[in-house]
This record gives C-alpha cells, sequence and structure tokens, in this order.
C-alpha cells in the first residue's frame, strides 16, 4: 500500500467505528471528485449539490459494508454516481416538463458571453445523457473507460463507443466554431 | 488518460478546454469547506436505528448460532449413540433365572398330573 493511501485507509476504518471526525475526513479528502461525477450525470450545479450530499449520506450508512482492501474512492464514486442517476429519474419522473427545459438549456449561463462557450451549450444539447456524462467523466475528469462503465453501470466498451459518439457530434456541429479559433 | 481524447498535438483540444471550464468545480475554498459543514450536518441527523446496531450484532451472533447448533448437534448425536448401546446391552445381557424355569412352567392342577404320569410310564 502506497503512504499516501495509508492515512485514508486509517480514515476508513475509524469511520467504520463510527468516528464522525475520520468520515469528515474522509469527505475532505474526496468531495472535489465526487462533485465532479455528480455534476457530469446532472444538468445543474445545485443538482450536483444535492447528489454529493445525498451521496455521502448513502456511502455513510453503507460504510460497514465497505471492505477496506478495496479502494474508498472507487467505491464513494460509484454511489455518487448512483445518487445522480438516482436524482436525474427523479426529476423526470416528478416534472417532465421541467426536465425538458433543463435538458434543451442545461448550462444556463446569462453573464456568458463567449461564443464557444454558448455553441457548446447548444451542441451539449443534442447529445444523449449518457454520452454527455460519458465525454465529461473522460475527458474532462480523466477517468477511464472501465471506471466509467464501473460508474454508469454500463459495459467498457459501451462507455468507450458513447465516448466515441459524442465527440463525433461535438466535432460535427462545432466544426466552424473550431475552425475561427 | 486516453489518446483517444481530443488533442491537437500536446495541446487540449478547444472543446475539451470549453467543457472543462463549463463543468469546472467551485474554486474557492470557502464553499468546500461550507459543504463539508452541510453533509457532516445531515450525517450527525442520521439516526442509524436499531436495525443498524443489530447489524453489528449481525456476525457474532450468527457465529453464536452456528456453534449452539453444532453443540446441540454433538450431543443429540451422543445421546443417541448411548441409547442405542443400552439397546444392545439389553438384548445381549442374560435372562434372570433359570432356563427350565422359563421354559418349562409348572404343571400344577390334577390334570397336569394325569399329563405327567402318562409320559412318566410308558
Amino acid at each position: 500500500m502506497a503512504d499516501t493511501e495509508r492515512p485514508e485507509r486509517v480514515h476508513v476504518l475509524a469511520a467504520q467505528r463510527g468516528d464522525q471526525d475520520a468520515f469528515a475526513a474522509l469527505v475532505r479528502l474526496h468531495q472535489r471528485r465526487a462533485y465532479a461525477v455528480a455534476r457530469a450525470i446532472v444538468s445543474t450545479h445545485e443538482d450536483a449539490e444535492d447528489a454529493v450530499q445525498e451521496g455521502f449520506l448513502h456511502a455513510y450508512r453503507a460504510l460497514d459494508r465497505f471492505l477496506p482492501d478495496q479502494p474508498f474512492g472507487a467505491w464513494l464514486y460509484r454511489i455518487m454516481a448512483n445518487s445522480a442517476l438516482d436524482l436525474v429519474r427523479r426529476r423526470k419522473v416528478r416534472d417532465a416538463d421541467e426536465l425538458t427545459e433543463s435538458v434543451a438549456m442545461p448550462f444556463r449561463d446569462p453573464g456568458e458571453a463567449d461564443e464557444l462557450r454558448s455553441r457548446l451549450n447548444e451542441a451539449i444539447t443534442h447529445l444523449t445523457e449518457r454520452q454527455r456524462s460519458v465525454i465529461v467523466l473522460h475527458d474532462v475528469e480523466g477517468f477511464t473507460h472501465g471506471e466509467i462503465g464501473g460508474m454508469l453501470g454500463i459495459p467498457e466498451g459501451t462507455a468507450r463507443s458513447d465516448l466515441h459518439h459524442a465527440r463525433t457530434t461535438l466535432r460535427g456541429l462545432l466544426k466552424d466554431v473550431r475552425s475561427d479559433l | 488518460m486516453s489518446d483517444l481524447r481530443l488533442v491537437h498535438g500536446h495541446e487540449e483540444d478547444e472543446v475539451t478546454r470549453g467543457l472543462r471550464g463549463m463543468y469546472a468545480a467551485p474554486s474557492s475554498a470557502a464553499y468546500w469547506s461550507e459543504l463539508e459543514s452541510r453533509i457532516m450536518h445531515r450525517i450527525s441527523g442520521v439516526e442509524l436505528g436499531w436495525w443498524t446496531e443489530l447489524d453489528h450484532w449481525t456476525r457474532p451472533a450468527l457465529l453464536a448460532a452456528a456453534a449452539l447448533l453444532l453443540a446441540c448437534s454433538a450431543a443429540l448425536f451422543r445421546a443417541h449413540e448411548a441409547e442405542q448401546t443400552t439397546a444392545y446391552e439389553a438384548l445381549l445381557a442374560p435372562v434372570p433365572g433359570p432356563a427350565e424355569a422359563v421354559a418349562r412352567p409348572m404343571l400344577q392342577d390334577s390334570r397336569d398330573g394325569t399329563v405327567r404320569y402318562v409320559l412318566s410310564h410308558d
């Protein structure tokens, strides 16, 4: 085990014994990455925040089922992804109209003047939710196809194929913008 | 990182850079500190409940139950074995009293006397 992993393992074991300070340390270690995972799946920053909080709550409740020999991050991010996917599903069920609006304009930023960003906003709406998640998790967050597959509950090959389609779609839609840059 | 990433030479593709900007996590330390506080506030309010406490006792309870089951099985087996041994011993043990007495009951009445006379005189 690497030295850098030791403190995390110590925190995990302590948290499993009910030490909330140790769990807080785990939150500090992982909340940024957890946010990134959730943000790639949900449509807004607010939803990502909600998913992160829910995800940590689920993780806390399931902590006694976690085997300390496994990588904690991978386990936690899978929970985060599930939490975010649950939130997306709940939104769909609760308010289909609101969802349509949020899919059409997932990243509303009234003050944004940058052309690439606004074109990108529009282009992203041509991707499926899963393709968007895959391209963000891979190209922005650096997760591997296998890790993405594990988080989203899809085969690695499907993650690879989604990434390819997402890139092709974005390249096609943003060709003129990219050539102007 | 995959080599399939949208790159031009050594530089990131503009699309990737744009995505990175759009999906960037907040950078303020105060934001993360506040989010951590909110998460821990919710965690501290979690009532794990008696079933979680019960869950902590599941493994020891299962082990104890398994040990008890083994002990009961062993005791039952021994009791059954002892019962069988006693039964065999009872079968093989000699019958109390002389064998003739058991085989030949005493002839007591007058008819028995007649039979005895006939048998003793050819």
